[in-house]
């Protein structure tokens, strides 16, 4: 919404306040001012007198007009093809600056000799879509009683400043001059009466409104007959033209000018152009059609509401004309209509229809029924004045149902027990008279009946709303809820924390990457068929899917980051998976990771390897260590896992011998095809890891023994895993044996190339007492005896 | 017994010039060896009668302890003196590059959200979470979004079917929890998660973004509670110096609305050309819940009064840090997401 200073100081008194003044205090009462500009930022202009005009002795378009500027009479050459002899028009002087930087100076044009320049609306900086059709190409022609010599942007009021308003979608009552002059007023604490009595009328017997939908509640007709189609004045093309609206011809800038001042938009129709002397207004059938003004057939749906003459559609209600009624040059006679239609049904067809317009937002957010016949009169008597119609004091209407003034019940403790401060009855009181809100106090109540111009006031707390903003949000306290909760994270929500700092301190950046994904993209790492959640109205095929996996989107940031020279990516991300299960939608919280290239820990001391599996393998037990399920997880080698994963590289996760995720190394043609180099992945399902119950941590005593380490090398077949192989050992540990670990595989020289040499270190304790020889012998050949007859192996000596 | 001393003093010299170990030893062996002159010097006590012997044996005996000493003396400073040569040769550029592994760096919105969620569990709130496709239900008609309120024009959504679309606040989080607590307060939580938007994306708009809403319910919640816990959480949040103030505004879920601005951190208020000279610089949106809202979470409006608050942790870093595209949140150009290797 657009604000012209012009059009509001001639409400309000504003010689005291500065356009930047109210408009911070617009802003801090909630009528936020986006910018502040003016519509043409030029200098030196005046209104000039064509009093002659030849033509160029050497070029064709140019003409040498002799121009009056009040205190003296200049040779200007111009060159626009619409400039004449008698023309009001408007002139830059020697020494004007112009926007865009232009400077007028003396000049000889083609050997004639120019002192100024004839200004189209263009130079002066008016927008391409708010010039008149007339003045598209050429200069601006002023009305003829235009005062010569007068400063030219005064007289069109383009040197006032316009305020560029966001106004939230609740307050359209500030979609009219008369709205924001109510708001103004009682910011400024100014208070004015604008809304009239409405204007007695006899009831027109030559015509007739009928409504047959409920989406129309109120609809008035006025003939106004005689027209004469012409220019409107300076003064009304001016308030258009701040306005944000392109000025046509006296008729249809009435209608805008009325809609503009009263927040009622208006049609006009041509009256002889009716088939019948009569309005119905009806919804739409399916399929009918309308040509609407701007030449296009519009197919109609049964929501739609229409404005026929019994005959025929002749408007879209609300949302456009159509062109078999429009007003034209010969148009003199004119139907005037002013009607209230359902907010939802113009809403519901503009936006099936794309028709946007300044009408079509204002019924959207639903016109005040009690301005609808101030609004016809308004223009009626406009059309009177301006383009010399005759009007009589009939008028023809229908109307379905009245709306019902909203009246609210407000207590004072209502007010302070909201707000949690202590309002006094006069502050209450003041505030209501400021917004002009009718009310009766009674005890410490108060009865306020609401404006109908202020729709989105209808329950107490949209009141107190109204009473802090113009009394002032900064009289507010700042205190505390009073209540006794305490806060802490759930047992999830601590482990995911300390998921996330294992895995920093591991070296791996956290990422986020979106959710949505391509249906290309949404292929990889799918180890499962599933349902995929799927947009149906995406931006871009990019991302019209919900992701299944977090690792197509990890293997693309490795593939950005190497692409850029960052060689060796880490990176971890904890986010949903999404899909349908049936008709359930299901998210999952995964934790995903990429790792590629060298860890390097110092690039001088050349102490760097590359990422392996092994080393995810460690990250991921670290965090199984933390949170406690270390002893519940198990590596289990996968030698037929999914497409993208390396056959021999690959392990699911067990947790409790359940697969919860994947890790391994991702394979030679993923890696082509993500353009990455050698990339070790894993992806974990995090719920069953969250939810599960951990046992309390126990202390073990330490023992006061020492302990006994004996290693041994068993030569064994190469597909034995090295975890069958530690697991048979503590088979025959007998409680002594604490632990066990491979600290060597080798395979080569001397060893069957069927075979692999593995060298274990076992450490035996007893809390009790200082172990024998004889005792850990004892078991030592037990374990030997039982690997060399049950896994064919044989002790290296 | 003239030759002791004079043997004394020549060992104890010659033991003061050795230059290292080596020299000391030889000098060892040389006076205190089987064939040395303390040895031959004792030749003569067969000759001695008894108290020249008990003479002699002691003056040798002294002259052995003498020599040990000042042996024993040498060695420890010549020990010394090599390893402090040897320390000298060890010396390293400490200036050199260290060997470290580097460590991983949380994502920047998170690192936020983490701040914002423990000022929050700090003042008694905890954490609520909710799915991210939700029913048009809970997203919309239960924070009175009735369908074909124009006011769903301010959150295009992505749809997945009529009733199923991505949540475009975290508020049904909020409108869950509220069912959960069986119209029974209080209720004091923060609900963190992924919000969507049909909206291009561009340096200032992003079709997925990060929400942390706020809401708190009891029977006599006020909107200077409202205003209190936020003025606490933006000098906690930005700094103790930072103030914010109330702007009238509109939400269909809170009545009545605000804007909440804080002060600028460049100008704390006077206004400069950071905060477009207005002093203030707006981070959340906030206000009193709706009494529908209330109504349809099962708590009796007349009874109970709550407010709610929300707040876009990736704005926040971006007023933080000055980052101009917020597409850096999600490209994760690593030169981005390694400069925040710090809390503060
Ligand atoms: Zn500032």
């Amino acid at each position: 919404m657009l604000l012209w200073w012009k059009w509001l100081k001639s409400y309000l008194d504003l010689s005291d306040i500065t356009p930047e003044e109210l408009a911070t205090k617009l802003t801090l009462a909630g009528i936020e001012v986006e910018g502040i500009f003016k519509l043409s930022e030029a200098t030196n202009l005046v209104v000039g007198h064509v009093l002659e005009k030849t033509k160029h002795p050497e070029a064709n378009k140019l003409s040498v007009c002799q121009v009056d500027l009040g205190d003296t009479t200049e040779q200007i050459v111009c060159g626009a093809p619409n400039v004449a002899k008698g023309q009001k028009v408007v002139v830059a002087k020697i020494g004007a600056h112009l926007p865009g930087g232009i400077k007028i100076k003396k000049a000889k044009l083609r050997g004639v000799e120019s002192n100024g320049m004839i200004c189209s609306l263009r130079e002066l900086g008016i927008e391409n879509k708010l010039i008149p059709q007339e003045f598209q190409n050429g200069i601006v022609v002023l009305a003829e009683d235009a005062p010569v010599g007068a400063n030219a942007l005064s007289y069109l009021g383009f040197d006032e400043p316009v305020f560029e308003l966001s106004l939230t979608p609740n307050r359209s009552d500030c979609l009219s001059m008369y709205g924001l002059i109510y708001e103004i007023g009682a910011i400024l604490n100014r208070p004015v009466k604008l809304d009239k009595q409405k204007p007695s009328f006899t009831v027109d017997k030559n015509f007739t409104v009928q409504i047959q939908s409920k989406d129309c509640t109120l609809y008035y007709a006025k003939k106004v007959k005689g027209v004469k189609i012409r220019r409107s004045p300076d003064w009304l093309q001016s308030a258009l033209i701040a306005c944000g609206v392109r000025p046509i011809n006296n008729v249809v800038d009435i209608t805008n000018y009325v809609m503009m001042e009263l927040g009622q938009p208006l049609h006009a129709f041509d009256l002889n152009k009716l088939q019948a002397s009569q309005i119905i207004v009806r919804n739409a059938h399916n399929g009918e059609t309308i040509v609407t003004l701007d030449g296009i057939e519009r197919e109609l749906v049964d929501t739609d509401l229409l404005i026929t003459d019994g005959m025929r559609p002749i408007a879209l209600a609300g949302v456009m004309g159509g062109q078999n009624t429009e007003i034209d040059d010969n148009t003199t006679d004119v139907l005037l209509e002013s009607a209230v239609f359902n907010p939802l049904a113009v809403r519901n067809t503009y936006k099936r229809l794309g028709l946007r317009s300044e009408s079509s937002i204002r019924f959207e957010k639903q016109v005040d029924p009690e301005r609808t016949l101030l609004a016809l009169q308004r223009a009626a008597e406009l059309l009177v004045e301006l383009a010399d119609g005759q009007i009589d004091d009939t008028l023809a209407y229908a109307e379905t149902s009245k709306k019902q003034p909203v009246v609210i019940k407000l207590p004072l403790q209502k007010v302070n027990d909201v707000l949690g401060i202590s309002l006094s009855k006069e502050i209450v009181s003041d505030t209501l008279y400021r917004l002009q809100f009718p009310y009766e106090l009674e005890e410490e109540t108060f009865t306020v009946s609401v404006p109908t111009r202020r729709n989105d006031i209808t329950i107490p707390e949209d009141l107190i709303e109204e009473i802090i903003r113009i009394h002032g949000y900064e009289h507010l306290e700042l205190t505390l809820p009073k209540m006794s909760t305490s806060g802490s994270l759930t047992h999830k929500q601590k482990q995911l924390r300390l998921i996330k700092q294992v895995l920093l301190s591991s070296g791996l950046t956290e990422v986020m990457t979106y959710s949505l994904t391509s249906t290309a993209l949404n292929q990889y790492f799918i180890d499962k068929a599933y349902q995929p959640i799927s947009l149906r109205n995406p931006m871009s095929e990019d991302r019209s899917v919900m992701r299944f996996s977090l690792l197509p989107h990890l293997l693309q940031v490795v593939s950005y980051n190497q692409a850029r020279k960052w060689e060796d990516v880490f990176i971890f991300e904890v986010g949903n998976r999404y899909y349908f299960d049936g008709n359930n939608p299901k998210e999952e919280l995964l934790l995903s990771g990429a790792l590629s290239g060298e860890v390097v820990e110092s690039q001088w001391q050349k102490a760097a390897f590359k990422v392996d599996f092994f080393y995810v393998k460690g990250i991921l037990e670290n965090i199984f260590e933390r949170l406690g399920v270390l002893p519940k997880i198990k590596f289990v080698q996968n030698t037929t896992p999914q497409k993208d994963y390396h056959p021999g590289k690959t392990a699911n996760i067990l947790l409790d011998g359940e697969i919860i995720g994947v890790v391994g190394a991702v394979h030679p043609h993923t890696i082509n095809e993500f353009d990455v180099t050698e990339t070790y992945v894993f992806e974990l399902n995090l719920e069953p890891l969250l939810q599960l119950e951990i046992e309390t941590l126990g202390y073990n005593p330490i023992s006061k023994f020492p302990i006994v380490q004996r290693d041994i090398a068993v030569v064994v077949d190469k597909e034995l895993t090295s975890a069958t192989l530690v697991s048979a050992v503590k088979e025959k540990g007998k409680g002594i044996l604490k632990q066990v670990e491979v600290f060597d595989v080798y395979q080569g020289e001397h060893i069957e190339k069927t075979k692999k040499s593995v060298a274990l270190s076992l450490t035996f304790e007893d809390k009790e007492k200082t172990l024998t020889d004889e005792e850990v012998n004892a078991v030592y050949d037990a374990i030997i005896n039982h690997l060399e007859k049950n896994y064919n192996a044989v002790l290296r000596k | 017994m003239a030759d002791l001393h004079e043997i004394a003093k020549q060992a104890l010299a010659e033991i003061s010039n050795c230059a290292d170990l080596r020299e000391l030893n030889e000098v060892r062996i040389k006076y205190l060896g089987k064939k040395g002159p303390i040895q031959e010097a004792m030749k003569v006590m067969k000759d001695l009668d008894e108290e020249g012997r008990k003479a002699l044996g002691k003056l040798a005996n002294d002259t052995k302890n003498m020599i040990t000493e000042a042996l024993e003396a040498k060695e420890s400073r010549l020990q010394e003196e090599e390893l402090k040569r040897k320390l000298e040769a060890e010396k390293i550029d400490v200036t050199l590059p260290s060997r470290k592994k580097p460590l991983g760096i949380a994502h920047l919105t998170q690192q936020v959200i983490t701040e914002i969620e423990d000022i929050f569990l700090g003042m008694g709130y905890t954490i609520a979470e909710g799915p991210e496709v939700e029913s048009d239900y809970y997203n919309f008609e239960m924070l009175n979004l009735p369908k074909g309120h124009p006011a769903r024009d301010m959150q295009d959504s992505f749809y997945i079917t009529e009733d199923l679309l991505l949540r475009t606040h975290t508020s049904p989080v909020q409108a869950r929890t509220m069912l959960k607590y069986k119209g029974q307060g209080p209720v004091k939580i923060i609900c963190p998660g992924k919000v969507y938007r049909r909206d291009d994306d561009d340096a200032t708009h992003s079709h997925q973004f990060v929400q942390i809403e706020g809401l708190v319910i009891d029977e006599k919640i006020t909107m200077s509670d409202l205003k209190g816990t936020l003025a606490y959480f933006a000098k906690k949040m930005f700094g103790e110096e930072r103030e914010i103030r109330f702007r009238p505004s509109f939400f269909p879920f809170t009545e009545p609305s605000v804007e909440v601005d804080v002060t600028c951190a460049k100008c704390l208020g006077k206004g400069c050309p950071m905060c477009k000279h207005t002093g203030y610089i707006e981070i959340l949106g906030a206000g009193m819940v709706h009494p529908n809202v209330l109504r349809m979470g099962g708590f009796d409006p007349d009874k109970y009064q709550g407010f709610a608050f929300g707040m876009g942790p990736e704005r926040i870093a971006i007023l933080k840090y000055g980052i101009d595209d917020i597409r850096q949140f999600y490209t994760n150009d690593l030169r981005f997401n390694h400069q925040f290797n710090r809390t503060l």
